[in-house]
């Protein structure tokens, strides 16, 4: 224990964190070292950088209960939330404090790009070591269900001849599917107006009280809303028809408009993370994901899945990087 | 339908009633009030920590337990902010003003039993409001849209003025500072930092809780630190029942209105149990003021019903908010996003359909929740003895390691040193705004206000595009606009009343 | 008790009928409070006019709070001005108030007059405790006695938040364990130096038991800084 009582602070949280988490969870006091394996010698711990509650932190311990579940894990790994500039505080520590740490991972998704790309942070995922991806969450255009919209084509038409008057209910990152949907359709996406709500449950209230006739948000906002005949499904940026029973929503890209994005989900270490570490992380990362518990978790949360890793994975961020930064650039108009 | 939902709800309790089931229920509450009494460590913290212990259990267990946690930390906020002046939790802040003031006069016995029986009664009357009265609020909730938000939120500022006595000018200076204190950090629409002043600790905005802490106990700590022999050795704990009649004929309507408040309150989305305690806290101090006779301490220095009012207040909002989570399924507020997750976890989707798809389950939930309530007051009834025992600590200590608990708080909420600077920044700040008489708990609200007020309005803006006539060409908004300057104008007006019959010696009697 | 208390300010204590004169009237504690909360409320209009406002938004981050500094700043200003008026007016003058004020008024009870504070400063009944306290505003320079004693309480509040100070510097560099225990050691004694080994059992103790159930009970992580044993 004590050889790690003199390195940074950080790293020494870690270690009460886990032994913490352990404690608490399992019920056994002192870290435990893996049986033979050099890697982990000690307690990981995996970051949300997220109020408990948020999709990072659902992700984060989704994690960690299927590794502990199936018994893939000998090590404790303790989730800490570490709230803050929607990632970017955690990140920045993660490059500047925990490079070439062996002992830290974290939750990260497209929001990081987009905060990049908005220049509200100085750290992309480019300047982490990515391990894996995960998850997406699919967008989905709603609208009341006694609204006058009743395709997307009709939504377009009415957005297109009068931008100011079809308030369209996305906030932050959720903006980005349907302002590249009516650049695909002619339209100028700086002239949208957006009104942005806090999360799913102020959007959904908004379509209720008539606020807004339209939203745009992750699948899993609607899902049990568009089930109950509250509201219509326009539209999905998805590239695959949805899972059942919303299986009938039309892609956007079948309604002829080229846009297909979603926000993927993954994990990350701190730069120059060693190698055995990656291996592990990755290898460790993409068993889980075939566990029956991990299944069940991507069923119940109504999440997409996406497991890639290496090249395969870089090729994927790259590219919604790249329509991150196209959508940020149109909705911003001029102004930038 | 009437009978049916009763059996429904009777299905329930038998589907929650056991003794395994009561054992949780303890166990959470028992959880609930330890995390909740310390500040910064709230039922958030708890839920999240408890979440992966309680995937193994059985759904009715687990979210008996959780929905345990939830109350008992209610109650636990109540416990500090009233022994200690340090509100465990945002939503019993304003048990720092009255019920502080009991425990310093030899009642807190007294203020803790008021709180205790407040929640039970405002747990159960919110079981039964969600049991038959969803559907209505429902309906209620649909009416309202942004332009009304905003002139709620607007109302319960003007509100917040009036929460504590004296010069209007000060308690505007406070609202105006919550206000300002609230823009700070992270804007809501782009996501950038605003008026840091480039600090980097101010980045990520403060804190509801830390401001509380800092605000209330910080500068009460430091006073009695500093000045130890100019204070008095606080009076003993009285002996006897925990409430004689007096308390309970006062408490008891008290404990009715503010139940009432609390549930219709804690229907509004996003915010809940907090408001709902700082307006009962308004309007039992108004009703107090308006027929004062025969007591013998004033509004704010002890009065009963300033802690029966908004404890069973915040219990009902708790309760309140449960009506758009399970009915519609749309969480207002921080925690019941994560019981959310919760239900998701058990594979529950709250929804217009859960109650017809797992009718079984949302009523155990419901039963569950109920049950939890009957654990606090089981559990903590008996304890408040043990709980006042704190008081008997010499100050001195007590109030040194309440500064302790205050940066342990702080530290925990963010896990760096922002926090614990907040915490030093805000308590100078608290201590001077004290010493100046500027009102601190006017501030506090309207910390807690300003983001509800700035996307209403910022919403309600965007999709008017920029037009305010939206605020009175609506029915109800118009409505609200004259209730606010009806409430505004009402007590000067009958002040001038009074004073006139008072001076012609003869009572005059407004009608209420 | 908070706003009463306040309120003593406002007026010179001792109840002397001399004529109060501009000087008076401005340092006045209200008075500079007013100005206080005016220059911080403009400071704050300033830096919120410097938000640049998307040309999309109908309201931009900057708008509120804008509108909230130019708020502070007016009631800052109005505060400076009534307390100025009331000033000029002396202690005993009766004249006409504005309708505000009146509410105040009325509410004030005798026992929260200032003169009424000064004399209770040391045997203050619990309600009232912190009357001395808060009573110490710039005014009290005319009751000598009471002000240098109410400076030397000053200095005292002064040193109690360096200590707190010290503690939060040193809490993450140093530690929970360490930085805790002397900090409730030192804070302890400076308060009652007649109990140096009661503070000493305590700072030690309540350090222990609260890292434990914090650590083991809770989850929390605490800094370990410096300070070794993380673990037990």
């Amino acid at each position: 224990m004590a050889r790690w009582s003199d390195d940074s602070f950080t790293r020494a949280l870690g270690v009460l964190g886990g032994t913490a988490a352990l404690g608490l969870i399992a019920g056994c006091g002192a870290a435990a070292t893996g049986p033979g394996a050099n890697y982990p010698s000690g307690p990981v711990t995996i970051t949300a950088p997220a109020d408990p509650g948020s999709g990072w932190d659902t992700t984060a311990r989704a994690i960690v209960q299927t590794l502990e579940q199936e018994d893939l894990s000998d090590s404790p790994l303790p989730v800490q939330n570490r709230p803050g500039g929607d990632g970017c505080a955690w990140m920045t520590q993660m490059v500047e404090s925990h490079a070439g740490a062996d002992d830290q991972i974290a939750m990260t998704s497209m929001a990081t790009q987009s905060n990049e790309a908005r220049g509200l942070c100085a750290y992309s995922v480019d300047d982490v070591t990515m391990l894996s991806t995960l998850i997406v969450e699919h967008y989905i255009i709603v609208t009341a269900a006694d609204s006058e919209y009743e395709t997307l084509d009709d939504l377009l038409d009415a957005m297109n001849s009068d931008p100011g008057g079809v308030p369209i209910g996305a906030g932050g990152d959720d903006q980005l599917p349907l302002a590249l949907t009516v650049m695909e359709s002619g339209g100028d996406p700086s002239a949208i107006n957006f009104v942005s709500y806090e999360g799913g449950g102020a959007q959904n209230t908004a379509l209720l009280n008539g606020d807004i006739a339209v939203a745009v948000a992750g699948v899993s906002e609607f899902r049990a809303q568009i089930e109950a005949g509250e509201l219509r499904a326009l539209g999905t940026m998805a590239e695959e028809p949805l899972e059942a029973p919303l299986d009938d929503v039309p892609l956007v890209t079948d309604l002829g408009y080229d846009v297909t994005i979603a926000n993927w989900r993954g994990v990350y270490g701190p730069p120059e993370m060693p190698q055995e570490a990656v291996d592990y992380w990755q290898a460790k990362l993409h068993e889980l994901t075939e566990t029956e518990t991990w299944q069940q978790l991507v069923a119940q949360n109504q999440w997409g899945e996406l497991v890639l890793g290496g090249d395969e994975m870089l090729e994927y961020i790259t590219e919604a990087g790249e329509l991150v930064d196209l959508g940020v650039q149109e909705t911003a108009g001029d102004q930038g | 339908m009437f009978f049916e939902t009763l059996s429904d709800l009777g299905g329930g309790f038998l589907n929650a009633l056991s003794p395994m089931s009561l054992a949780f229920a303890l166990l959470g509450v028992l959880i609930g009030t330890i995390v909740g009494t310390l500040p910064g460590i709230g039922p958030i913290t708890a839920i999240a920590i408890l979440i992966p212990v309680s995937f193994g259990l059985d759904p009715a267990h687990g979210l008996i337990m959780l929905c345990a946690i939830y109350y008992g930390s209610m109650y636990g906020g109540s416990i500090s902010a009233a022994l200690i002046k340090t509100p465990g939790e945002i939503s019993n802040a304003v048990m720092a003003l009255d019920g502080y003031q009991m425990a310093r006069r030899g009642r807190a016995r007294t203020a803790l039993a008021t709180a205790a029986l407040g929640s039970f009664i405002a747990g159960t009357l919110a079981v039964i409001g969600l049991t038959f009265l969803s559907p209505v609020l429902v309906q209620v909730s649909r009416v309202l849209a942004s332009p009304e938000y905003f002139l709620l939120m607007l109302l319960a500022l003007v509100l917040a003025s009036t929460l504590v006595t004296g010069s209007w000018l000060k308690s505007g200076i406070a609202v105006f500072i919550g206000l300002a204190v609230g823009t700070i950090g992270l804007d809501p629409q782009m996501g950038a930092p605003r008026q840091t002043f480039g600090l980097d600790m101010l980045r990520d905005g403060v804190e509801f809780t830390i401001f509380a802490m800092a605000l209330f106990a910080v500068p009460e700590a430091i006073r009695h630190l500093g000045n130890p022999r100019g204070f008095r050795k606080p009076v003993p704990i009285r002996k006897g029942p925990m409430l004689n009649r007096e308390d309970w004929r006062r408490a008891a309507p008290a404990w009715a209105r503010g139940s009432g408040l609390g549930f219709v309150i804690g229907v509004l989305p996003g915010v809940g149990p907090t408001l709902a305690a700082f307006m009962s806290y308004v309007m039992e101090k108004r009703l107090f003021e308006w027929r004062p006779r025969g007591r013998k301490e004033r509004f704010g220095e002890g009065a009963i019903e300033g802690v029966a009012g908004p404890e069973a207040a915040n219990n009902g909002g708790v309760g309140g908010a449960m009506v758009p989570l399970l009915s519609l399924g749309i969480p207002g507020s921080a925690t019941t996003a994560l019981l959310l997750v919760v239900f998701i976890m058990y594979g529950l989707q709250p929804g217009p359909l859960m109650f017809e798809q797992e009718s079984t389950l949302v009523w155990t939930i419901i039963a569950s929740m109920y049950i939890g309530n009957l654990a606090l007051l089981v559990l903590n009834l008996p304890l408040v003895g043990l709980f006042v025992k704190l008081l008997t600590i010499p100050p001195v200590v007590l109030y040194a390691a309440i500064l302790c608990f205050v940066l342990i708080g702080a530290y925990a909420i963010e896990y760096s040193l922002s926090g614990l600077l907040l915490i030093l920044v805000f308590g100078i700040l608290g201590y001077g705004m004290d010493k100046f008489g500027i009102p601190l708990a006017p501030a506090i609200l309207a910390l807690v206000l300003l983001p509800l007020i700035e996307s209403n309005y910022s919403q309600m803006m965007q999709i008017s595009g920029g037009d305010l006539s939206v605020l009175v060409q609506r029915p109800v908004s118009l409505t609200i606009i004259i209730f606010t300057v009806v409430c505004v104008a009402l007590p000067p007006m009958v002040r001038l009343l009074r004073r006139r019959g008072d001076r012609r010696e003869e009572k005059v009697e407004v009608p209420a | 008790m908070t706003q009463t208390a306040g309120m003593s300010g406002d007026v010179p204590p001792g109840g002397d009928v001399r004529r109060p004169s501009w000087r008076d009237a401005a340092l006045a504690s209200d008075t500079l409070l007013g100005a206080v909360v005016a220059v911080a409320g403009t400071a704050f209009f300033v830096s919120a006019r410097g938000i640049a406002h998307p040309p999309q938004l109908v309201v931009g981050p900057g708008t509120l709070p804008t509108l909230i500094g130019a708020g502070l700043a007016l009631l800052g200003l109005a505060l400076m001005v009534q307390s100025l008026l009331r000033n000029l007016r002396g202690p005993l003058a009766e004249g006409p108030v504005t309708a505000g004020e009146s509410a105040i008024l009325d509410e004030r009870r005798p026992g929260a007059d200032a003169g009424v504070a000064v004399q209770v400063a040391d045997a203050s009944a619990p309600a009232e405790m912190s009357v001395p306290e808060r009573a110490a505003g710039p005014t009290e320079a005319a009751a000598p006695a009471a002000g240098a004693r109410r400076l030397r309480g000053g200095w005292r509040v002064l040193a109690a938040f360096a200590l707190f100070a010290g503690y939060v510097l040193a809490f993450i560099p140093v530690g929970f364990l360490l930085s805790t225990a002397v900090f409730l050691f030192v804070m302890t004694t400076f308060a009652q130096p007649e109990k140096k080994v009661r503070n000493a059992i305590v700072a030690v103790v309540f350090t222990l038991v609260v890292y434990v159930a914090f650590i083991y009970g809770l989850g929390v992580y605490l800094p370990s800084g410096i300070t070794p044993l993380p673990i037990f």
